[in-house]
C-alpha cells in the first residue's frame, strides 16, 4: 500500500515541482529585466576607494621607499639621486603582472602622493607594456638643473656614456647570459 | 602516492573483464577547481576511487615565512577565494592573538557584518554551481545576481569586488560610507524574496531531490572520525558552529541565531541534500545576523592609530605558536604561526577545512555511479585554492 | 510528389526518370534548406530564450538586432575549422557517425504533413515510419562513442542507446491512441479528422494523458533535459560528441534540433490539430478540400487564390503550434536538473509505458462504445 502510495505521490510531486520551477523560470523569462551591464557599449561605475591602477604625484615624492617595502610581491621599482633636497627621477615603475591590488603601497607614504585610480582597464599585448612607468617627467626639474649651475649630474653623465657606447654593452650582456644557460643545461 | 590499478572483475574463458580507470579532472566542468579524481568504474558504478590534488598549489605557507604578517593578508585572500572576508578575519585575529591587541568595537561588529555578507556569497556559488552539476543551469544566474548586489556592496568599502584584503590585523582598512549600513538593509530584504525563488526552482524540485537524497551519506561517527567541519558535519546532524562554541568575535555572542542542521528530510540523515539544505538555511542566519550587526552597530573608529603604525613599520611578535581557528562558509579554518621574534613567522600552516573535508570522498565514491560522483563533490563544496593553497 | 513531377514533366516536357529524379532534388535540397535555416533559427531562439531566463541577454551583437545573424556566425565558424580525427580512432565510424545521426531524422522530414500537396511522400504508414526511422540515429551515437576512442564519449554512447531505445516504446505506446480514433497512420488523415470533428486532445480524458506520455518521451528520445545524460556537460564534458568538432559537431547538433522539430510536429498534427484552428475557422489547412479536388482529377498542388491563402495559412499554424511546443522543449530544458541514468530507466519502464498503455486500453473503450467527447 505504501509503495502504490509512493508511486503516485512521485507522480504528483514530480509534475507540481516541476510545474512550480517553471513558473519561476517563465516570470523571469516575461518580467524580469535582463541584468547585464552591456560592456563596453556600457560600464559599470566603480566606488571612489576603487583599487585600480596606481597614480603618482611626483612633485611631492621624497623617495622614500617605504610603498616600495610594503609591496608584498616586490612590484614597485624606485630609483630617484638625492642633489640635497631635490630628486632627479630616473624610475618610478610597477609591474602590473606582479601587482596584486593590495593597496598597501597608499597607507605608508608620509606625503600621500601615491594613488590608486579608478583605471582597471589594462589589456596589452606585451609582456613589457605591463611595467608602467608612473612618472610623467625624468631627470631634474629645469628650474632644479639650473640651480646645480649646469654641471651634468652623475647619472646624466652615465646616461651619455652609455649613449656613446651604444648597445655594445647590452649584447656583451645577452651573449653571457645564454653562455651561462648553455652551461648549466 | 601510486596510481589506482584496475582489477579484474570477470575472467572466464571468453571473456575478460577489467574495470575501466576514468578520470574525472583536473579539466572538469564540475571538480569545482583542478582536482583530479581517478575513478576504477564497473560499468557506471565506481568502485574505488582516488583523490589527486596538487594542481593549484602555490606555496602560499612557504611564502608566509619570507613576507611580513600585514604583508601575508592577501595571500590568505587567495587560498578560498570565495569567502575573502571570512580567510582575512582568521588570519587577522591570528596576528592579533600573537601581538594581544584589542580591535575597536566598531571594527569588529563591521568584521561580523562582512564577514556574515561573504558567507552568503560563498553559499550562493555551492548553490548555484550544484544546480549546474545536477544539471539545472538557471539558479546559477539567480545566485549571481544577488552576489553581484553583495560584491557591489562590498566593493564600496573594501575597493574591489573579490579578495578585499579589507579586514586587517588591528581593524578595518577604512569605515564605511554614510549609506552603506541602509544599503545592506536593502539588500537583506530583497534577499529573501529570492531565497524563496531559489527553493522553488531547485531545493524542492523532484529530480534534484530524486538525485540527492540517499547519496553521499556522512553518518555522524565517520564525520567526526574523518575531521570534517562546517555544512558537511552539521548536515550530519552534528550541531557544532565556532562561532558559537568557540566564540572567536565578540559580536555573535550578542546577536540571535540559529545552527541549521540537516534532519534527513528526504532521505538517511548526512545525504548531499542534508549538506545543501544546511547552506541554504545558512544563508538566511546570516540574514538575520547583518540585520542584527546593522542596527547594533556602534560609532568610533576602526583601526586604532597604534594599529596603523604597521603599515609603516612591520611588527615583530615574541617568540610563541599560536594556532586560532574560525568559521569559514566552508568549515573550520585555522592558523597556526611560529613566531621567532622577527618580522616573518618562521612557519605558517593553515587547516584548511576544504582540505579536510575533501579526505572523506574516497570513502564515499565506492559503489555509487558517476552521476553521483559529481553530486557528491558539490555537496562537499571545496575550493581548490585551499585545498593546495 | 506527384504532382510535382508532373509539373515537372510539364514545364520540361520530358517523361520518366528524369522529371522524378528533378523532383526527388527539388525536394531534398528545399527540405535541407528548410532545416539549415530552421535550425540556425531555432538555435539562436534557445539562446535567447535561455538567456531571458536566466536574466540575461543573450547574442546581442552580431548582425544589430539582437544578435539574430549569430548561428551564421556560427555555422561559417564551423565550417572554416580544423577537422580533427582522435589519432586512435577508427577513421571510417568517426566520419560516417554523423551522417547516420542525420540520415535518420532528415529521412523522417519527408512524411511531415505541411499541407495538402506540400508534403514529400503522404505515405499510408506515415506514423509507423516516422517512429522508426528516428530509431536509426542510435546506431550514429553508438558509432560516434566507440569511435572516438575516449572513455567519456563511450560512457555517453551507452547511455544514449540505453535511453533512446527505451523510451520509443512509451512514444509508440502514447501515439496509438490518437491512431485508434482516426483510424490510419497517414499523417494527412489526422489533420483532416480534426478540422472535421475537433482537436483530438479533447476526445477522451485519456488523450492529455497521452499527449503528456508522447511529449516526456520524445524529450528523451531528442536527448534534451532532463534527459540530456548522453551529452551530460556537467559530468561527461560533451559525452557521445566531445571528440567531434567542425562541421561533424554541427550534424550533431542539427539532428538534436531536426528531431525537436519532428517531436514538436507531431504532437501539434496528432493531438492539437496540425495546420487547423480550434472549430475549423476559415477552413485554414483543411485537407478534406484537397482531398476533393485530388479525386476530381485536379493534379495541381494549389489553385485559387482562396485555396492558396488556405492551404499557405494553415502551414503558419502549424509552424506556430511546431514553436511553441519547441518552446516548452526549451523552457523545460533551462528549468528541469538532470536526471540519472537508472532514474531515466526507472521513468520510461515504470511511469510512462504502464500509463501509455493506460491511454491505449482507455481509448479503445471510449472508441468502442462510442463515448468520445467530439462531434461525430
Amino acid at each position: 500500500m505504501g509503495s502504490i502510495r509512493d508511486y503516485f505521490g512521485n507522480i504528483t510531486s514530480a509534475l507540481g515541482t516541476t510545474a512550480k520551477g517553471m513558473s519561476v523560470t517563465l516570470r523571469h523569462f516575461t518580467s524580469e529585466p535582463p541584468i547585464t551591464v552591456m560592456y563596453p557599449h556600457e560600464t559599470k561605475p566603480v566606488p571612489p576607494t576603487y583599487r585600480g591602477m596606481h597614480i603618482l604625484e611626483q612633485e611631492k615624492c621624497i623617495d622614500c621607499h617605504l610603498c616600495a617595502k610594503a609591496c608584498p610581491v616586490d612590484c614597485i621599482e624606485i630609483e630617484a639621486e638625492h642633489h640635497g633636497r631635490k630628486l632627479e627621477w630616473e624610475k618610478f615603475s610597477i609591474d602590473y603582472k606582479k601587482c596584486i591590488f593590495c593597496e598597501f603601497c597608499i597607507p605608508p607614504c608620509p606625503v600621500d602622493c601615491i594613488h590608486m585610480t579608478s583605471e582597471y582597464e589594462m589589456a596589452t599585448d606585451s609582456n613589457d607594456d605591463m611595467v608602467e612607468d608612473l612618472l610623467t617627467w625624468t631627470g631634474l626639474r629645469p628650474e632644479d638643473q639650473a640651480a646645480l649651475d649646469g654641471k651634468p649630474t652623475a647619472v646624466q653623465a652615465k646616461k651619455q656614456q652609455e649613449s656613446k657606447k651604444g648597445g655594445a654593452d647590452k649584447a656583451a650582456q645577452i651573449a653571457a647570459i645564454k653562455a651561462r644557460l648553455k652551461k648549466g643545461s | 602516492m601510486e596510481a589506482l590499478e584496475m582489477y579484474t572483475v570477470d575472467d572466464r574463458d571468453d571473456v575478460y573483464t577489467e574495470e575501466l580507470k576514468l578520470n574525472l579532472g583536473p579539466q572538469h566542468p564540475s571538480t569545482h577547481g583542478v582536482l583530479r579524481v581517478e575513478l576504477a568504474m564497473d560499468g557506471e558504478i565506481i568502485t574505488r576511487s582516488r583523490a589527486d590534488i596538487g594542481y593549484l598549489h602555490r606555496c602560499a605557507e612557504k611564502i608566509g615565512e619570507n613576507v611580513s604578517y600585514l604583508q601575508f593578508n592577501p595571500y590568505t585572500d587567495r587560498m578560498d577565494y570565495l569567502a575573502s572576508m571570512n580567510n582575512n578575519l582568521a588570519w587577522s585575529l591570528t596576528v592579533e592573538k600573537l601581538m594581544g591587541t584589542e580591535v575597536p568595537e566598531r571594527a569588529q561588529w563591521l568584521r561580523m557584518i562582512c564577514a556574515e555578507m561573504n558567507r552568503i556569497a560563498s553559499h550562493l556559488i555551492a548553490f548555484g554551481t550544484y544546480g549546474i552539476d545536477i544539471g539545472a543551469n538557471t539558479p546559477f544566474f539567480y545566485a549571481f545576481r544577488e552576489r553581484e548586489s553583495i560584491m557591489t556592496l562590498l566593493e564600496r568599502p573594501s575597493g574591489t569586488r573579490m579578495l578585499y584584503n579589507y579586514i586587517q590585523p588591528g581593524g578595518l582598512r577604512r569605515d564605511v560610507d554614510d549609506t552603506w549600513v541602509a544599503d545592506v538593509l536593502a539588500f537583506c530584504d530583497d534577499f529573501e524574496k529570492r531565497w524563496a525563488e531559489y527553493n522553488t526552482v531547485l531545493s524542492h524540485n523532484r529530480i534534484f531531490i530524486g538525485r540527492t537524497a540517499n547519496i553521499g551519506v556522512i553518518p555522524k561517527d565517520m564525520a567526526l572520525d574523518y575531521g570534517l567541519t562546517g555544512p558537511v558535519l552539521r548536515g550530519s546532524g552534528v550541531k557544532w558552529d565556532l562561532r558559537r562554541d568557540v566564540p572567536y568575535l565578540k559580536p555573535y555572542d550578542e546577536v540571535d541565531f540559529d545552527i541549521p542542521v540537516g534532519e534527513g528530510t528526504h532521505g538517511s540523515l548526512g545525504d548531499c541534500w542534508d549538506r545543501y539544505w544546511v547552506r541554504m538555511r545558512e544563508m538566511m542566519e546570516s540574514i538575520r545576523i547583518i540585520r542584527q550587526g546593522c542596527a547594533a552597530l556602534p560609532g568610533g573608529e576602526v583601526m586604532t592609530k597604534k594599529q596603523k603604525s604597521m603599515y609603516k613599520t612591520p611588527i615583530k611578535p615574541e617568540k610563541q605558536n599560536v594556532y586560532m581557528r574560525c568559521e569559514n562558509p566552508r568549515g573550520e579554518l585555522g592558523f597556526f604561526v611560529a613566531a621567532e621574534g622577527g618580522t616573518s613567522p618562521v612557519r605558517v600552516h593553515a587547516r584548511a577545512p576544504s582540505f579536510c573535508n575533501l579526505s572523506v570522498l574516497d570513502a564515499l565514491l565506492p559503489g555509487t555511479m558517476l552521476g553521483d560522483a559529481v553530486a557528491v563533490i558539490g555537496s562537499l563544496d571545496i575550493v581548490l585554492g585551499e585545498v593546495d593553497r | 510528389m506527384n504532382a510535382l513531377v508532373a509539373f515537372l514533366s510539364d514545364l520540361t516536357g520530358l517523361e520518366g526518370v528524369l522529371p522524378l529524379s528533378m523532383a526527388y532534388a527539388v525536394c531534398i535540397g528545399s527540405l535541407l534548406g528548410f532545416i539549415t535555416v530552421y535550425a540556425m533559427f531555432a538555435i539562436w531562439m534557445e539562446r535567447k530564450v535561455a538567456a531571458h531566463m536566466q536574466v540575461r541577454y543573450g547574442p546581442m551583437e552580431t548582425g544589430g538586432w539582437h544578435g539574430w545573424a549569430q548561428s551564421v556566425a556560427d555555422a561559417l565558424k564551423l565550417l572554416f575549422k580544423e577537422d580533427i580525427f582522435p589519432s586512435q580512432a577508427n577513421k571510417f565510424l568517426f566520419a560516417i557517425a554523423p551522417a547516420v545521426v542525420f540520415c535518420g531524422v532528415f529521412a523522417g522530414f519527408i512524411v511531415i504533413p505541411f499541407a495538402a500537396g506540400i508534403q514529400i511522400a503522404s505515405l499510408n504508414l506515415g506514423v509507423f515510419f516516422l517512429i522508426s526511422i528516428a530509431a536509426v540515429e542510435v546506431i550514429g551515437v553508438i558509432m560516434a562513442g566507440w569511435a572516438s576512442n575516449s572513455k567519456y564519449s563511450l560512457f555517453g554512447a551507452v547511455r544514449e542507446a540505453a535511453q533512446v531505445v527505451s523510451y520509443e516504446l512509451p512514444s509508440a505506446t502514447a501515439l496509438i491512441g490518437p491512431i485508434l480514433i482516426v483510424g490510419s497512420f497517414q499523417l494527412g488523415d489526422f489533420n483532416t479528422y480534426q478540422a472535421n470533428h475537433g482537436w483530438l486532445i479533447l476526445h477522451n480524458p485519456f488523450m492529455p494523458v497521452a499527449a503528456l506520455c508522447f511529449f516526456i518521451s520524445s524529450l528523451a528520445g531528442c536527448k534534451r533535459a532532463p534527459f540530456d545524460l548522453p551529452e551530460a556537460e556537467s559530468e561527461l564534458v560533451s559525452g557521445f560528441h566531445t571528440e567531434y568538432s567542425g562541421m561533424r559537431f554541427s550534424f550533431f547538433f542539427l539532428e538534436e534540433y531536426a528531431s525537436m522539430f519532428v517531436a514538436s510536429v507531431l504532437m501539434a498534427t496528432l493531438f492539437f490539430g496540425g495546420t487547423t484552428l480550434p472549430f475549423n475557422i476559415g477552413d485554414i489547412g483543411n485537407w478534406a478540400t484537397y482531398a476533393e479536388r485530388a479525386a476530381a482529377g485536379e493534379p495541381s498542388v494549389i489553385s485559387g487564390i482562396g485555396d492558396f491563402l488556405r492551404t499557405h495559412l494553415g502551414i503558419v499554424v502549424l509552424l506556430l503550434k511546431t514553436f511553441f511546443f519547441i518552446f516548452i522543449q526549451m523552457w523545460l530544458r533551462w528549468t528541469l536538473p538532470r536526471l540519472r541514468v537508472d532514474q531515466v530507466m526507472a521513468l520510461g519502464y515504470k511511469y510512462l509505458l504502464p500509463w501509455g498503455l493506460v491511454t491505449v486500453i482507455g481509448t479503445a473503450c471510449f472508441e468502442a462504445f462510442g463515448w468520445g467527447w467530439l462531434p461525430h
